[in-house]
């Protein structure tokens, strides 16, 4: 999977620490979203998207379809 | 162009670190559960020696005194704060950091498990094996543990 964690919260002008504090997880985390090791749980996506009011769909895509 | 970080060519950062916004470490909250973590693991490690040397001392080991039993179980106390610190620690890591614990978990378990049969094994077939097995154990189960969690990224502060 990929996302557009990182190109939103640029956006936002936050940093990574910024935004682990908003998704309550570690900035450890956070670099591991963005940089696409890690996929999160539905739970957690669903948070991010929440902060960020985008759909799902709209933060993470298959690997291939950016 | 999504930000103003984007304008000209994106420099070369540090692993995980992406831009120019991430140059500020850990979120306040995680660094006040990781300080408070390092802390109190160290004053139960402190209480650990302490407790050793004064079982050393006082604790007349080899003897037959009646508190005997009560001078050996003495540095379990400390441990058993070590265990609690450390679950509460563990029930404040996010889902990444869990999963990033399960391999130094699953090596560690397995070199404890090897060490202790090993030893088991040759005892059993007549080898002349050190009274402080136990420790060798431990330290093998400890150092593996350690190691993967190193070798991964594990959260261990």
């Amino acid at each position: 999977m990929e996302n557009r964690i990182r190109s939103e919260r640029e956006e936002r002008g936050w940093t990574q620490a910024v935004l682990a504090g908003h998704l309550g997880v570690s900035r450890q985390t956070v670099v591991a979203l963005e940089t696409g090791r890690y996929d999160p749980s539905l739970p957690l996506a669903f948070r991010i998207s929440r902060l960020f009011g985008k759909d799902i769909e709209g933060l993470f895509f298959p690997s291939g379809d950016a | 162009m999504t930000s103003h970080l984007d304008s000209g060519p994106r420099p070369t950062y540090a692993s995980g670190v992406t831009s120019d916004l991430d140059i500020n470490g850990e979120s306040p909250l995680e660094r006040r559960r990781q300080r408070a973590f390092r802390i109190q693991a160290w004053l139960g490690a402190g209480a650990f020696v302490l407790a050793n040397l004064a079982l050393q001392q006082w604790g007349g080991l080899g003897g037959a005194g009646p508190w005997r039993l009560l001078w050996a179980v003495l540095p379990l106390l400390p441990v058993a704060w070590l265990v609690i610190v450390t679950v509460r620690r563990v029930r404040q890591l996010d889902e990444y950091q869990v999963k990033l614990l399960v391999p130094g978990l699953a090596v560690g378990f397995t070199a404890t498990i090897v060490a202790a049969i090993t030893i088991g094994t040759l005892s059993a077939a007549g080898f002349a094996v050190s009274g402080a097995s136990g420790w060798i154990v431990a330290v093998v189960g400890l150092l593996s543990w350690q190691v993967t969690n190193l070798w991964v990224g594990a959260p261990t502060r």
